[in-house]
């Protein structure tokens, strides 16, 4: 009955919405901006593989992804999740906003990252691990973690690059519950390339051009006073897209728990659409 | 003797002659040309810039039109280097996300515009 309804629920968003990133993380953030003027939907559902008792689930979260101009994307996440056989939860939203900020392409290019976002203690996307975020944090049913409120205001410094066709992205995070918890701290990197460098000269979907290859890690780092690898979870990510030249892109990545504080797997999977110069 | 002899070559010869079938690289592909790379740049055209230049890119609201004698007169190096960096201020993004290889394809493309 599970596996069913959380076929069915990744099913129904990959058939209703579709990015046309073409690095494949689902979890680390590039230097590429969004075009502007054009808005990317998307969905990224997620089924976890947890342990400890936990019971699996399915999270979904859906995006919008706008261009406002060459060096500002915004974006805005709705959550929702689905936990065995309990009923579906919207579990919070996320609005973030990313500068870049060097005007031309450099060695290494920064964005700041500014999120804000105000979810329930069931969300269940794992969009990052950071502080000391284990396994155990699932064992709580979601019925009762959805009563605590998460309104928490997140910093990340994007460093990026591109080099003989590799992109290689680090990530350094930073997020305060507003709530008076201390500053947590976690990372992101990754590493991705196109099958082939060049294009074909004519039109086509299955051709390696339009794959891409890569492996994210992440994890958490601790918290203020207390920054460590330790007492947190880590986890290893090989990821593919596939982009489609008529600006749909899938992905896929499942993550696999690297220590003993991790879930076993999270499983995600992507489909996106750009809709060009959408409110120009 | 001889016979034998002749034989041994023969077969020596038939077996050399197959590990060399055998161990011929395959031929390697022909330098692509031109107006491979020019159709390659247009299609990559067709899915990134359209939007803006315009499918033939004779321009639009948003962007101008590419067949231009400053296009046309510029070197193919700093084309490549304009659509690495764009001109974020003015709203012309950076293309650094498709490989370089990409890049000149695109800029084979432009190249192959008519300045009108």
């Amino acid at each position: 009955m599970f596996v069913r309804s959380s076929i069915l629920f990744m099913l129904l968003g990959a058939a209703a919405l579709a990015s046309a990133q073409e690095t494949p993380y689902f979890i680390t953030y590039t230097h590429h901006m969004e075009e502007p003027g054009s808005l990317e939907v998307a969905l990224n559902p997620v089924a976890g593989v947890p342990k400890g008792g936990a019971r699996h689930f399915t999270a979904s979260s859906l995006e919008f992804e706008y261009g406002v101009n060459c060096w500002w994307t915004s974006e805005l996440y709705l959550d929702a999740q689905k936990t065995g056989r309990d009923s579906a939860l919207f579990t919070g939203y996320r609005f973030e906003n990313r500068f870049r900020m060097l005007m031309k392409e450099h060695a290494v290019n920064p964005v700041l990252y500014v999120e804000y976002e105000d979810i329930t203690g069931a969300d269940r996307i794992l969009k990052e691990v950071v502080g000391f975020d284990t396994f155990e944090d699932l064992l709580e049913p979601p019925d009762e973690a959805r009563h605590e409120k998460k309104r928490e205001v997140e910093a990340k410094l994007i460093l990026s690059t591109n080099r003989k066709g590799w992109n290689v992205a680090g990530n350094l995070i930073a997020e305060k519950n507003l709530n008076g918890s201390p500053i947590e701290f976690g990372y992101a990197a990754a590493v991705s390339r196109p099958l082939v460098l060049a294009a074909s000269p004519d039109p086509c979907s299955l051709c390696p051009e339009n794959f891409s290859l890569g492996v994210e890690l992440y994890g958490g780092l601790g918290e203020w006073r207390q920054v460590k690898l330790a007492g947190t979870s880590h986890y290893m990510a090989p990821a593919v897209a596939w982009s489609l030249p008529n600006g749909v892109t899938f992905k896929f990545s499942p993550s696999f728990g690297v220590n003993s504080n991790s879930n076993r797997a999270l499983v995600r999977f992507g489909v996106s659409y750009e809709i060009p110069q959408l409110f120009r | 003797m001889k016979s034998h002899s002749f034989s041994g070559k023969g077969v020596l010869l038939l077996a050399l002659c197959m590990a060399g079938c055998a161990i011929t690289p395959p031929s390697q592909p022909a330098p692509r040309e031109a107006s491979s790379e020019i159709r390659a740049g247009g299609k990559l055209f067709a899915q990134h810039c359209a939007s803006c230049h315009g499918v033939n890119a004779t321009g639009g609201t948003r962007a101008p039109s590419l067949h231009t004698p400053a296009v046309e007169a510029m070197p193919d190096k700093a084309l490549v280097q304009f659509l690495t960096d764009g001109n974020l201020p003015k709203g012309m993004p950076s293309w650094s996300r498709l490989t370089e290889e990409r890049r000149w394809q695109l800029v084979f493309y432009l190249k192959s515009l008519k300045a009108i």
